[in-house]
């Protein structure tokens, strides 16, 4: 009893302690988040609830918007790329990322009056000199025969493989081509379109 | 958990096909699932990469020295899915002890992302995909394509393919003439099946989701940047926006919803490829099966499950 | 290297900031001074008993400020909490939660045990609000017995004993944290625990040194040269075994040559030749290495002059070369990219709240801490007397 009395201060102490402890444990516990351990993943539990928001990230969900979307307005088109070699190319990486002309398509379908805008469209004369970043920057939906878009995937670059079809290994730099098949326009923003199309690609 | 797939130990040698290593042991070890599963591609599969593509033809478009192996693979092929069909009756039973293991009875998916290095032609559609889908901000990236140069003299160089491709004020200036050899090598996260970034997460706040996709959860993470430096394939970041730790996540919003990753959606060549690993008649599974693959720094042990197929050159790191 | 640079788009930004180089040099420090203290109260080295207090309440108030960096450098601070809420059993991060505060703890309890008596002797002495202050911190009991004092050294005893390990894991986990990174050639190696926790005590001795030093000569008391010489031998053999480690490792790395190397030697000879070669190397480890040896001079304690002018050379090369170490291994490891073909600009944020000067303010709110401390507790026990 003696000993207790001496070392009063110790037990005080050690009672601070304990109910620190305990009173860190309790707080702990009401402070982990809902669904947390329900799911155990390779290094341990986690928020379930968070795969759930994650399936709802970014915000919209998905934005880039795969061709059978565009094709379920734009049937003629599809029909036109059907058996086109261009069929892997998506409707987005010329016509820029119409994630926003989507939703408004979306949201006007029974609506008579709703307005789609109109796409926005990109050559030399309303633009200037416009590169392919800020063209695609600009609007969400864009209308275009710009060589550049075409030239993105089809001018020979080093590393490319052998076999792709760009216009280098085809018959040479972009411009040769352009004289050897006796361009109108070389210097024109569509000349490509001269012989080309770009839905369905006739060589 | 992908123990059941040995095809996941195939080590692609840079100078072409596994031999009869690889592929014979391939048809082999084609037990492991019944049918079934049946990849439900969403709407969004582009139809004309994989799907059009016959064994041949795939095999055929791959360059020189995957052509003399091409009629050893064959083989395997037709080995393969002999094999496959032979033993789809006796697999079942396995698949259904698998499946009673399952509480809710149905096994998530898994899920492989292969990347044709020969086909990609570094036109960058993957990468503004991947920042419009993902608002990934300027100046950080979920996914990159990287450009291998070796020069006739001896020189490897490695440049970063810019977003729009190689137009306007990013024009290439490299003379084929210079140029040995050059290929395209798009990079984006592993999702390790031992990943290190989710080991060092001090908060759980890395998650590896049921179907193996590593993710962040974007309320636990507190921003630590341990997990940016345990990545040895520095594919995670700290996005400026959300201060928290953000990365590729094979577009998990989409996969959930049986549409492809935006990049893979994207992708004009079919270099790059997204599907069920757990599915034999998946595309992904079929080519796994018949072609020599490798993963990025297989000696770290992560046991990545991006694959590159044919093999990748040493210099890729 | 032969080939154009090229770095991953994610090395672009550098992720650890001084802040991390500061975290591992407080830490350091803490149980640097630790272990002074412990080998007055657990080795009865009693030529240290007038530093003995000193380091105790420097390694407090080193410690009260350990996290200050990891909260500025936390890109969510507000979540901090979550290591302890939802921690990770795999991750080294997660244990500095416990571990920091299992090891202050120990450290508090420890100090009020060395203070009680002044403490219980205060809380009756003054009246009004000071005698409550005392009071409260004398737990409202101010029995201070002969036989309660003697069960108080008897727990300030344990309580080193307990702390030397604890000190020990706090530090060597810092090491762990950087050496389990296997992304990182020039981290990931098992000793880098064990090189931590060595320059750790080396610094955590020279700061006591210093801090001793300067605070006599501002009390206007003259110091103990028995006592300084004896840390700077204690000094000089950590030294010895930190930089003996420091340079294994790198000798291993060379030696072995594998395919990192490449990298690491270049990034040791061109990226870190200052920090390296020329601060941690020449002018932190080799000059201290070849001065520290005048305190095993036998007759060194009668020159106090050419003792404290020698050990305080040394001591500030020495916090210079431990920063420098710390700041070799948490930069260097950033400054080339894991794509091992090109180095990176460490960027130091200057304008956020990790910049470097952010850091200056805070190694000084320690010293500031023990400033106060110094005026409530009696840190010289000849004074008590």
């Amino acid at each position: 009893m003696k000993f207790i009395w001496e070392t009063l201060h110790l037990w005080i102490l050690l009672t601070l302690i304990i109910a620190g402890g305990v009173g860190f444990v309790f707080v702990q516990q009401q402070l982990v988040p809902e669904t947390y351990g329900d799911l155990q993943g390779r290094y341990g539990p986690y928020r379930a609830a968070a795969l759930d928001e994650l399936k709802l990230q970014p915000e919209g969900s998905i934005r880039f918007i795969a061709d059978n979307v565009c094709h379920e307005c734009h049937e003629s088109v599809h029909e036109e790329r059907a058996e086109a070699k261009h069929i892997t190319v998506s409707c987005v990486h010329c016509h820029g990322h119409a994630t926003e002309h989507v939703q408004l398509a979306k949201a006007a379908v029974g609506n008579e009056n709703a307005v789609i805008p109109v796409a926005h469209i990109w050559d030399d004369e309303s633009d200037g000199n416009a590169t392919m970043a800020a063209a695609f920057a600009k609007h969400d939906l864009l209308t275009t025969e710009h060589k550049t878009v075409c030239l993105s995937c089809h001018e020979r670059v080093v590393g490319m493989p052998e076999d792709f079809q760009s216009i280098i290994t085809v018959v040479g730099h972009v411009d040769n081509h352009l004289e050897e098949q006796g361009a109108d326009e070389p210097l024109a923003f569509n000349t490509c379109f001269e012989c080309h199309s770009g839905h369905d690609t006739a060589p | 958990m992908n123990q059941d797939f040995p095809i996941l130990n195939i080590v692609g040698s840079d100078s072409g096909c596994g031999s009869g290593s690889g592929c014979g042991s391939q048809s082999n070890s084609d037990s492991g699932c019944g049918s079934g599963c049946g990849c439900s591609s969403g709407p969004g599969v582009d139809s004309g990469l994989v799907e059009g593509l016959s064994e041949a033809e795939f095999l055929n478009s791959r360059r020189k020295f995957l052509e003399q192996a091409s009629s050893v693979m064959l083989g395997a092929v037709s080995v393969t899915l002999l094999s496959g069909a032979a033993v789809e009756n006796e697999s079942s039973s396995d698949a259904d002890l698998a499946d009673a293991n399952e509480a809710n009875g149905e096994k998530p998916p898994v899920y492989a992302f292969l990347v044709d290095t020969e086909k990609c032609t570094g036109a960058g559609k993957c990468l503004t995909a991947c920042r419009e889908e993902n608002n990934v901000p300027e100046g950080y990236a979920r996914t990159w394509v990287e450009r291998y140069i070796h020069l006739k003299d001896g020189t490897v160089i490695v440049d970063k393919v810019p977003e729009t491709g190689y137009v306007d004020e990013n024009k290439d200036t490299y003379k084929p003439e210079d140029v040995e050899r050059s290929y395209f090598v798009p990079k984006l996260c592993n999702h390790c099946e031992d990943a290190p970034c989710n080991q060092v997460c001090p908060t759980h706040a890395s998650i590896t989701s049921p179907e193996g996709v590593e993710l962040v959860d974007p309320d636990l993470c507190i921003g630590c940047s341990y997990c940016v430096q345990a990545c040895p394939y520095g594919v995670r970041f700290i996005n400026p926006e959300t201060n928290n730790a953000d990365k590729c996540t094979w577009c998990y919003h989409r996969i959930t919803k049986g549409e492809q990753p935006a990049c893979v959606e994207a992708c004009p060549t079919g270099a790059r490829s997204f599907g069920r690993l757990d599915d034999p008649n998946s595309e992904v599974r079929k080519i796994l099966d018949a072609m020599p693959s490798s993963v990025l720094k297989e000696h770290l042990g992560t046991h990545p499950k991006l694959h590159y197929i044919g093999g990748l050159p040493k210099e890729v790191v | 290297m032969e080939e154009v640079p090229f770095i991953f788009p994610s090395d672009e930004h550098t992720a650890w900031s001084i802040m991390i180089v500061l975290y591992p040099y407080i830490t350091g420090l803490v149980a640097g001074a630790f272990v002074v203290s412990a080998l007055y109260h657990v080795f009865h080295k009693e030529e240290l008993k007038p530093v003995a207090r000193l380091a105790l309440v420097t390694s407090f108030c080193f410690a009260a400020f350990a996290t200050v960096p990891l909260l500025l450098h936390l890109h969510h601070p507000e979540r901090c909490f979550q290591v302890m809420i939802t921690p990770s059993t795999t991750s080294a991060i997660a244990g500095f939660g416990f571990i920091y505060n299992a090891y202050m703890l120990i450290l508090v309890v420890e100090i009020w045990l060395v203070f009680r008596p002044t403490i219980a002797y205060r809380a009756k002495s003054h009246d009004g609000i000071v005698g409550m202050i005392y009071w409260c911190l004398a737990l409202g009991c101010t029995n201070i017995s002969e036989r309660a004092k003697a069960v108080d050294d008897w727990m300030i005893k344990a309580l080193s004993v307990i702390g030397i390990p604890v000190a020990c894991v706090l530090h060597g986990y810092v090491g762990f944290l950087f050496g389990a990174v296997k992304a990182n050639p020039w981290w990931s190696t098992a000793l880098m625990p064990i090189i931590f926790l060595m320059s750790a005590i080396v610094s955590g001795i020279a700061a006591l040194i210093l801090l001793y030093l300067f605070i006599s000569k501002r009390r206007g008391v003259a110091a103990d040269p028995k006592c300084v010489a004896s840390m700077a031998r204690y000094l000089w053999l950590f030294l010895v075994m930190a930089v003996t480690l420091e340079g294994m490792e790198i000798l291993h790395m060379a030696y072995e040559a594998g395919s990192e190397w490449e990298v690491l030697h270049e990034l040791i000879t061109v990226h870190l030749f200052t920090s390296y070669i020329v601060i941690q190397v020449l002018i932190g480890s080799l000059i201290p290495l070849l001065l520290l040896p005048v305190a095993f001079l036998p007759k060194i304690a009668t020159k106090p002059k050419l003792l404290y002018t020698v050990s305080g050379i040394a001591s500030v090369l020495i916090l210079i070369q431990v920063f420098a170490m710390r700041w070799n291994v948490v930069m260097g490891g950033q400054m080339f990219s894991k794509s091992f073909r090109g180095f990176t600009e460490i960027d130091l944020h200057w304008y956020t709240r990790e910049s470097p000067y952010v850091a200056a303010v805070v190694m000084v709110l320690p010293l500031i801490a023990l400033w106060v401390a110094s005026k409530l507790l009696p840190l010289w026990q000849e004074s008590e007397a």
